[in-house]
């Protein structure tokens, strides 16, 4: 198996799974009961939240545990307009932001709240000037991506952060750092965002654990009430040993994050020499969509006049596995909204294959899956 | 007094000598679909059918779900029965009602008698008055009200009394297994399994036949299938599903083929192939969901062509309809949340951009000859995979 997906979710660390597996048996108390169990319990949690604060330079207080990414991005968004919502209605998002945002926003628009899309270059970066412009006095939340999850473009966050602090010290600045962690060095104080949402499943940890950095002072409103876990902030049982499986995989893969990057920008480039040379030889051209000085681990590259879920399945039967910039429902073509954001043309956006690499991928493997690729092409590219 | 389930039924009255038979495959029908859910005993007297339950914590809102799937019925009642003494039967209807009212929040009703054993002393408008007045006497609440009530008590007097106070309609038809097999051409949409249902509905057994052109549609749309074919089977049972694995043989003819005929041609080899199928299952039909002027393939024109392919009859039951009545029918038998699903074939490669909508039969044959035609049938024949559906 060629696993090129990893940007959608990685396979979890062995010793991780081994770890929650014993703790789910072992260590099942409630870490709300009073009893040892619950203590036990609950001293796992408090060393797997300092653990997770160290890997990003925060303190612990200021982590929220979550059911995963999406959970992290609807909490910061809108638990911040619903206290904000007094001292004005606008808000500024990239548009290529993933769905657990623009969703979320779309929702507080038919609210009330004003929502406004910033200029995007062609690699969906967003302009700084355009930043500038846009902030008003009612400016009261901005949300941009740290990483983008298809093109792997590096946002400026630390930048925008403080064109917004020049602004108002009201505006809240919310990163969707899902696909940044453990790719890209992460230290919140630097950066200066008062929100960061994070996700285990993309860094070899479980699924369904996630967390909310919020900065000390930042006040929010809980999206779910209860028993008042998680400081009031996220009720519910929590999840001990996803959490602490969450804070070993975060430890493992930052403890590796540089060999694995340089790892994964040998495989990226590999894979685009093989596709460039072999495509080539077809006499057929190839698009890249990814910028040069984007994450390591994401490769965006589109084909021309097919569609890319069809290339998809074609790789899929030699057990290679990748995603598509678009989904093709039945009868229209869904192009993807960040390529069309950065204005890819059409023609190009649909057949654009997002690769996604691990620490655990090889340039052999890239090898393969570019002369796969060009076979999938000789056969499709007839048509 | 016992819970029972009475089952009636209305076509079969029709059939004449035959009717015997009708009747048991019903029986045996009821008896298979319900003894996995506790064992029943059905025995069937004076043209009706009475379900009971040899348990007494039987999940009754389960068992009426499931005679309401099952073709041949007319309607059903949870029934109580009493033995056919008037006192007797007095006594059970203020139980009857004072059950029913924990239950729902009742102001009106009638009573509605029917005397199929004429030896009893009170005739029906008696039993009417009777109870009646009984049951006045008793719920203070309850009133008469003969045009409009909230609920009418039904007692049916035969060799033993029967008390209920709902009719449910069944799913009409002919019992399954009465009308012989037919193979369905099922595909992802909305029309086929409505199709199926359709001629299922006249008591006939369903193999299912689906093409597969992975990798050019994704195994997604396999599995939305498989789940149309298990929506179908809850209406009748056993289906077999043969998944015809179809992309070598599409992109002979796209190769090989003018463009505007590709889709047309298609069509041709899913007929060719599913007679096969239809031919050694024992079917004596196909069936597809294909409508007057729907799409290209379904031109008047077109389905001459298609039909010329095959050689056993092609019943398309929903030749007449409009799309709208085929969403209801699909939305009625729950296969159109399903069958909406974006895991449609995502291949425009096998679309022609401008099909042909009045093909001829002469070229479409004349086209046909640049494929290998056996070779290219066998194949996909040695690998169709055949999924016992439940």
């Amino acid at each position: 198996m060629i696993y090129f997906d990893n940007s959608a979710t990685t396979r979890p660390y062995k010793e991780v799974v081994e770890l929650v597996s014993r703790l789910m048996y072992e260590e099942f108390g409630n870490s709300s009961s009073l009893h040892n169990l619950g203590i036990r319990a609950e001293r796992i949690l408090e060393n797997a939240r300092k653990t997770l604060a160290d890997t990003i330079k925060a303190s612990p207080e200021e982590i929220i545990f979550t059911s995963g990414g999406t959970e992290s991005v609807n909490m910061a968004i809108r638990g911040s307009a619903d206290v904000l919502k007094r001292y004005g209605k606008h808000i500024l998002t990239s548009p290529v932001e993933h769905s657990a945002s623009l969703e979320t926003l779309k929702a507080l628009e038919n609210m009330g709240f004003q929502v406004e899309y910033l200029k995007v270059d062609g690699y969906g970066k967003i302009l700084l000037d355009d930043l500038r412009e846009k902030l008003r006095s009612d400016t009261i939340f901005v949300n941009i991506m740290a990483v983008n999850n298809e093109l792997g473009t590096i946002e400026p966050i630390t930048e925008a952060a403080a064109i917004i602090r020049e602004n108002s010290d009201l505006t809240l600045f919310h990163v969707d750092a899902v696909q940044a962690y453990g790719k890209i060095p992460i230290n919140v104080r630097s950066i200066g965002a008062d929100l960061m949402s994070f996700s285990a499943h993309k860094i070899h940890g479980p699924k369904g654990v996630g967390m909310l950095y919020i900065k000390k002072g930042t006040r929010l409103n809980p999206l779910i009430t209860g028993g008042g876990h998680e400081h009031k902030m996220r009720s519910g049982t929590v999840n001990v040993p996803g959490i602490a499986g969450f804070a070993l995989a975060a430890s493992t893969k930052i403890g590796r994050m540089k060999e694995d990057q340089q790892n994964c920008r040998k495989v990226r480039e590999k894979l685009l020499d093989e596709l460039n040379r072999r495509m080539n030889e077809l006499g057929m051209a190839i698009r890249v969509n990814s910028p040069e000085d984007g994450a390591d681990n994401i490769l965006n590259v589109s084909f021309k006049g097919v569609k890319a879920e069809n290339i998809l399945h074609f790789l899929e039967m030699h057990d290679i596995y990748v995603s598509s910039g678009s989904a093709c429902h039945s009868r229209k073509d869904a192009v993807s909204h960040v390529l069309k954001a950065a204005k890819v043309p059409n023609e190009w956006a649909q057949g654009a294959i997002r690769f996604s690499f691990s620490g655990e991928n090889t340039e052999d493997e890239a090898v393969v899956c570019a002369e796969k690729l060009a076979e999938t092409m000789r056969t499709l590219g007839k048509k | 007094m016992e819970k029972i389930i009475l089952v009636r039924y209305e076509e079969i009255f029709l059939k004449g000598l035959n009717k015997s038979t009708f009747e048991n495959k019903l029986i045996m029908n009821i008896k298979e679909r319900l003894n996995p859910l506790a064992p029943v005993r059905v025995t069937r007297s004076q043209s009706r059918i009475y379900v009971e339950f040899q348990e007494p914590d039987v999940d009754m809102e389960e068992a009426i779900l499931r005679l309401g799937k099952i073709f041949g019925i007319a309607s059903v009642s949870p029934v109580v029965k009493v033995p056919a003494d008037f006192d007797v039967i007095k006594e059970k209807t203020l139980t009857f009602i004072d059950d029913l009212l924990k239950r729902k929040a009742y102001k009106t009703f009638k009573v509605e008698a029917k005397r199929g054993d004429k030896k009893f002393p009170l005739n029906s408008p008696q039993i009417c008055a009777e109870l009646g007045a009984h049951i006045l006497r008793n719920f203070q609440k309850l009133k008469v009200d003969v045009h409009n009530p909230d609920f009418v008590f039904y007692v049916d007097v035969r060799e033993d009394a029967y008390l209920y106070c709902e009719i449910i309609p069944g799913a009409k038809g002919l019992p399954t297994g009465t009308g012989g097999k037919a193979t369905l051409l099922l595909s992802g949409g909305i029309d086929s399994p409505v199709a199926g249902w359709m001629v299922a509905k006249r008591g006939v057994e369903l193999e299912a036949v689906y093409f597969h052109s992975y990798p050019y549609t994704s195994d997604r749309a396999r599995d939305k299938v498989v789940t149309l074919a298990e929506k179908l089977s809850e209406w009748c049972p056993g289906i077999k599903l043969h998944v015809v694995p179809f992309t070598d043989i599409q992109l002979k003819i796209n190769e090989k083929c003018p463009h505007e005929y590709i889709t047309i041609i298609m069509r041709r080899y899913m007929m060719k192939i599913a007679e096969r199928i239809a031919r050694k299952s024992g079917s004596l039909g196909l069936v597809t969901g294909e409508a007057i002027g729907q799409v290209a393939s379904q031109t008047m024109e077109s389905m001459l062509v298609t039909n010329d392919a095959a050689t056993l009859p092609v019943y398309r039951p929903l030749v007449g309809m409009d799309k709208n009545e085929v969403i209801e029918i699909a939305k009625k038998i729950d296969t159109y949340d399903t069958s909406i699903l974006p895991y449609e074939d995502c291949c425009t490669v096998f679309v022609a951009k401008h099909p042909v909508t009045r093909p001829s039969l002469e070229r479409t044959r004349e086209y046909e000859k640049a494929l290998d035609e056996e070779i290219l049938i066998e194949e996909a024949l040695n690998n169709t995979e055949t999924i016992k559906v439940s």
